[in-house]
């Protein structure tokens, strides 16, 4: 009832071109997460999206209404920030009812909303409070029952969390996780972050340079990237790419031919000659497992342990380096010389302009 | 042991020190202040006496009567107290609209105006305040309070923008926004978040101003010539010039017109360095 | 999660909106506008150009007119006529060497006083903050009380400086200081630079706080002495705000006979008439609007050219 739709929507500042053309349909209820890296504009794709930023072409759409030629106040959203823009002469109360105060809701009912919204986020006793006298947590708590309070159509969130300490982080990702599902409203989540991406998004739209690069939900996105810069970006650690030379295999998919002769049988089909080869660091195996996988070799150059994980970086011949995961309590050492397998369905070819080659 | 102690003994030393420098600046700076004070408050005889007292042998308030009911003071008062307070009032709805649309929102010749709103400073006062003279003698406006309102705004609305500028852009624009998305307008936002949040600079910066237009001289020589509008400044000079008024009134008329100055500086002198002194922090 | 769910409304597809959509009024929708920055600014500029740049180009436009207000017979244009009279008007030269003088001496004693009384303010100390507001308190007083008080205070029969200065040793006699004509625009200074000095001292005290202490405690671990690094470290960092307030001052002083008009007048002869003070009078005393207005246009345009080579030169030194 409340989605959103964006169609050809273009931002520029003078000649230069943030958003260059945004098509995407938001479906009412889901959760959706705008992820990127810093300068690719999804934060100003929300801004427009909220109208705090003009657009200079293009259409925006929320439920049935067309919005860009609304004001902020009327469209019907609600939006979280950063530094959570509590206003600093209000009281928290009256920083929750600041919206319904605008929407010229009763003082009664003013009253039962903020009540409610309040004790969902465990803000009862702070209501009286200055937000200058809150905890960050606290103050996060207070932006987000702000924009509950209103009950709007859709819920912006301009990256809420990178504000917090990381314990703080995981606990709050959890609790907005519990708060759509218990609202059951559209949000617009903005972030830079692919592990925030992955955890809390029904869908994922990976933007770079003003443009949608992938649009899909966070496993498929995983599964299957539909460009290196996705590929490169969903997922940590980032996924290794080596150059390959690619031949056309009997079965009819791509035979690649990597650095140092390894030879790997991608199931894809093959689109040309040269191709960028892509495959996880967790997707590799190592030890026993490696009989009758193509493998590679290398030496260990960095050995990272994360406790549960350990990163073992390879350097292979001629300059490259692979990165390859085991398990924690892997004995793999320093100067070690590794051999490592790759399993065909886990890897992937990317054409020299970019573009995944399809899968059957 | 002996190295603590002496270590201690030099920076109590140089504790000592920073209290004499401080001292001797603080009397140099105020001891004027407080002779005019000393003298509003000695007999008229005592004054002239060839022997110099420092205090006052006798205390009397003779001086403040006299001037307050012998002479037009109080008018002269009022008169500056009406066009200050135009000037003033001028200054705040006019400057802050300039002020809030220069801070907020980024426009082809933004920098431009701000500079000029600079360069404006650089002009001579009497190169203005004589086309002043003609322009407010055809309007009508030559030794009218309101003229003489306007006249200061000249030097002092350029002033206001520049230093409530400087409080508004302390103001994050991330506030506005919430105010914006949660259902205000642009306006709405202004007046319910961002004008309260800036009340304190805007106090600070009207006091500013008050002081700039209750203190000032020049023109209000030039453009006042009665005692229809002449501020005290004009009035007081007068006196002393052409009626050879006596020490003790001078001095405590000088202290009546300074109260006002002084009260208001204390009261908002924190916010107020805080934005004089903005451009200095930023470097 | 209980509460949630009671906050959940509307189930199903409709859901029943609890919070209306907010509708702007007209003027809330104007100011969503684009040109709402122009029609804010708009009330400022009319003002700006009625009341500053219009009488300016009217100033400038005078300097190039007769116009006497003793003698309307004589109205018209004169092209450059006063400005050649400037150039051979001996007390146009004498004022400009007086500006000079009284420029450089006060803004040189204010800045050296400033910059002491700002390296003693700044520190932690109780009493330190109050002391910091009081010594402000010169530069919000008007010139009329200042000069006054000072005039009063360096009475040659009953000034309290002559008192002090004489049981101090420092004077055998009381001394006019106003009536002599060396001695006039010095005394003058002096009380300028009382009035002015807080002004750098506000503003170099501010600077010097923003100074980060891990500067200083680099150069102390360099081995830098107290003075080295006042002179490394602290006088770096002021300098651009030195450079600024500077040319602020200067341009104030420039521009505001003030303070002479009432301590002297000009006098004794014309020991103490600046530029502006000579421009004033002439348009105060003899209605000579048209030399007036030219007189400001040359003191103008001198510290149009002062400024930009001031700001050049401070640019190149520090290359």
């Amino acid at each position: 009832m409340a989605g959103l739709q964006l169609r050809g929507v273009r931002k520029s500042f003078g000649s230069l071109e943030v958003i260059r053309g945004v098509d995407l349909d938001v479906e009412d209820r889901s959760f959706v997460v705008f992820v990127g890296p810093s300068g690719c504009g999804k934060s100003t794709l929300l801004r427009m999206i909220a109208g705090l930023e003009d657009i200079s072409a293009g259409e925006i759409a929320i439920g049935e209404r067309r919005v860009d030629d609304l004001a902020p106040a009327e469209r019907g959203i609600a939006m979280v920030f950063q530094s959570y823009a509590l206003y600093p002469h209000m009281s928290v109360r009256e920083n929750m009812e600041f919206g319904l105060r605008m929407a010229g809701v009763g003082v009664s009912e003013r009253e039962g909303f903020v009540t409610r919204a309040a004790r969902t986020l465990r803000l009862d006793g702070l209501l009286e409070r200055r937000p200058r006298a809150l905890s960050g947590g606290q103050r996060q708590r207070v932006a987000i029952g702000r924009a509950i309070v209103r009950d709007p159509d859709v819920f912006l969130f301009d990256e809420p969390l990178s504000n917090l300490d990381a314990a703080l982080r995981v606990q709050m990702r959890v609790e907005l996780a519990r708060l759509h599902h218990d609202l059951q409203r559209t949000m617009i989540y903005v972030t830079h972050d692919q592990v925030e991406a992955m955890t809390l998004a029904d869908r994922i739209v990976v933007l770079d340079a003003g443009r949608i690069e992938q649009v899909g939900a966070p496993m498929d996105l995983y599964r299957s990237p539909a460009n290196l810069f996705v590929a490169g970006f969903i997922g940590s650690p980032k996924m290794n790419f080596l150059d390959a030379v690619v031949e056309t295999a009997p079965d009819g998919g791509a035979r690649a031919r990597l650095p140092g002769g390894t030879v790997v049988d991608v199931p894809v089909r093959p689109r040309g000659e040269r191709a960028t080869f892509g495959v996880r660091p967790e997707h590799l195996v190592h030890g026993a497992q490696t009989a009758g996988l193509p493998s590679l070799r290398g030496r260990a150059v960095v050995v990272e342990r994360l406790g549960g994980a350990t990163l073992v970086h390879l350097a292979l011949d001629g300059d490259v380096t692979v990165t390859l995961q085991v398990a924690g309590d892997s004995e793999i050492r320093l100067d070690e010389t590794v051999e490592v397998g790759i399993r065909p369905e886990t890897t992937h070819l990317f054409g020299p302009e970019g573009n995944a080659w399809p899968r059957d | 042991m002996a190295v603590v102690r002496s270590r201690r003994a030099r920076r109590r030393i140089g504790v000592v020190l920073s209290y004499a420098a401080m001292l001797t600046i603080v009397v140099f700076a105020i001891f004027p202040i407080v002779w005019c004070l000393l003298v509003s408050l000695k007999p008229e005889s005592e004054i002239v006496s060839a022997q110099m007292t420092y205090w006052p042998r006798t205390v009397t308030f003779e001086n403040y009567v006299a001037i307050w009911t012998r002479s037009n003071f109080p008018t002269l008062i009022m008169n500056s107290v009406v066009t200050t307070t135009i000037t003033v009032a001028i200054c705040i709805v006019v400057g802050t609209l300039a002020s809030y649309a220069i801070s907020r929102y980024r426009f082809r010749g933004r920098s431009a105006l701000m500079l000029g709103y600079l360069v404006v400073r650089m002009f001579p006062a009497v190169m203005i305040i004589i086309p002043l003279f003609i322009v407010m003698r055809g309007f009508g406006l030559l030794d009218s309070r309101l003229g003489l309102a306007l006249a200061y705004t000249t030097f002092l609305l350029p002033v206001f923008i520049w230093m409530m500028k400087g409080y508004l852009d302390a103001v994050p624009p991330e506030i506005e926004d919430a105010a914006r998305v949660d259902g205000s307008s642009r306006i709405g936002a202004m007046v319910r978040v961002v004008l309260p949040l800036v009340l304190p600079g805007l106090v600070a910066t009207a006091v500013f101003i008050a002081i700039g237009a209750w203190n000032e001289y020049l023109i209000a020589l030039m453009l006042t010539t009665s005692t229809g509008s002449r501020t005290w400044p004009v009035g007081l000079q007068l006196m002393v010039g052409e009626f050879q008024l006596p020490w003790g009134s001078l001095a405590a008329g000088g202290i009546i017109s300074i109260i006002p100055v002084v009260v208001l500086f204390v009261l908002v002198q924190r916010v107020m360095v805080k934005g004089l002194t903005a451009g200095a922090v930023k470097g | 999660m209980t509460a949630l769910s009671e906050a959940r409304l509307g189930d199903g597809d409709r859901r029943v909106r609890r919070v209306p959509h907010v509708r702007l009024g007209a003027l809330g929708r104007l100011s969503e506008r684009r040109g709402w920055a122009w029609l804010l600014l708009l009330p400022s500029l009319v003002m700006i150009l009625a009341i500053i740049l219009y009488p300016t180009g009217y100033g400038l436009w005078l300097g190039l007119h007769e116009m006497r207000l003793t003698r309307p017979d004589r109205d018209g244009f004169v092209g450059l006529k006063h400005f050649i009279a400037i150039a051979d008007d001996p007390i146009f030269w004498l004022s400009l060497r007086n500006t000079l003088v009284w420029v450089v001496g006060s803004v040189v004693g204010e800045l050296a006083l400033g910059l002491a009384a700002a390296l003693v303010l700044n520190k932690d100390l109780p009493g330190f903050k109050l002391a910091a507001a009081l010594v402000l308190l010169p530069w919000f007083l008007p010139n009329v009380v200042a000069g006054n008080i000072w005039a009063m205070m360096l009475d040659p029969r009953l000034g309290v400086i002559n008192d002090v200065l004489v049981r101090m040793g420092v004077l055998t006699t009381y001394r006019a200081w106003f009536a002599e004509p060396d001695l006039a625009l010095a005394a003058a200074m002096a009380v300028e630079i009382w009035h002015g000095f807080p002004f750098f001292a506000l503003l170099l005290l501010a600077a010097l706080k923003a100074i980060p202490q891990d500067l200083y405690e680099a150069a102390a671990c360099d081995g830098a002495k107290a003075w080295d690094q006042f002179v490394h470290v602290t006088l770096p960092q002021l300098r651009m705000i030195i450079v600024a307030s500077v040319v602020l001052r200067v341009i104030s002083l420039v521009n505001s006979p003030e303070i002479l008009l009432i301590l002297t007048g000009g006098g004794p002869g014309r020991s103490t008439q600046v530029l502006s003070l000579y421009a004033f009078l002439k348009a105060y005393k003899e209605f000579n609007f048209g030399y007036a207005s030219a007189l400001a246009t040359v003191m103008f345009l001198l510290l149009m050219l002062f400024s930009w080579a001031y700001v050049r030169l401070s640019n190149v030194m520090r290359d």
